[in-house]
């Protein structure tokens, strides 16, 4: 009975409270890592047009990807399976996918940063599931300088 | 070789239009039995090894693209465009595909 309790109530409640926990302080971090690698963009232009208005054509280019897979914690993943029931928007997952959209599209400016580029045109996205709880965000696009 | 994704590569023109390349990789998506993916599974965040696995198999597809366009005697690829789908339980296909061109600076194309 005991042994029961233990594994079918006590340590649910355990992995979802520690994971929930620990989840959330990672997704905390990673935010404000995002916050401040974004910071430090300034200047450097990203958009999806096929080229920068106002700038002169440039003279190299070049691809750029930026790749990142992240995953839920326990914690989210009980309240989507909650929500399964009723159905709605997963703000939790929104705000995961959106993070990892922020961090694959940084990953891709590093990579033409480390180029000497000014900017990157014609960017991309493109979000796969990997497993049940983890998914594949990249970004690409054409790393421009002069 | 030269990629990108736009229509045209700065600073070139299109000379010739080779045709359609093509590159894939069809990958298991599951490290096996790893527990630092359970662990990871239970705390979220990014999973590293997966990011790496994922990121080997598109350049591996990426290669292929290349490797073919360079068959076909093209000097750059334009339009590169990139999609992943899961095929069979368990495992994604990893695809790139664009246009293979050769190119030369206006200048000279000019002439």
């Amino acid at each position: 009975m005991g042994i029961d309790l233990f594994f079918g109530l006590v340590l649910p409640v355990l992995l979802l409270v520690v994971g929930g926990a620990v989840g959330r302080l990672k997704d905390h971090r990673h935010e404000a890592s995002l916050r401040r690698r974004e910071a430090e963009l300034a200047g450097f232009v990203v958009t999806a047009m096929p080229r920068i208005p106002g700038r002169p054509e440039p003279v190299r280019a070049s691809l750029v990807l930026g790749e990142v897979v992240i995953a839920s914690d326990y914690g989210k993943q009980s309240v989507a399976r909650l929500r399964n029931l009723v159905g709605g928007e997963l703000r939790s997952y929104r705000r995961l996918v959106d993070r990892g959209r922020r961090e694959a599209l940084l990953r891709a400016v590093d990579q033409a940063r480390s180029r000497r580029a000014s900017g990157i045109v014609n960017a991309r996205f493109e979000t796969s599931m990997i497993t049940a709880n983890a998914a594949e965000v990249i970004c690409y696009g054409t790393a421009i300088g002069d | 070789m030269i990629l990108v994704n736009t229509e045209t590569v700065p600073g070139q023109e299109i000379v010739t239009l080779v045709g359609l390349v093509q590159g894939n990789t069809i990958r298991a998506k599951h490290l096996g039995r790893d527990i630092g993916a359970s662990l990871k599974n239970l705390v979220g965040g990014e999973l590293r090894a997966y990011t790496e696995l994922m990121s080997e198999a598109r350049q591996e597809a990426m290669q292929r693209m290349i490797d073919q366009a360079a068959a076909l005697g093209a000097n750059a690829i334009v339009n590169v465009r990139f999609t992943t789908s899961q095929v069979a339980n368990g495992a994604a296909e990893l695809y790139s595909y664009g246009t293979a061109v050769v190119v030369a600076p206006v200048a000279a194309a000019a002439e």
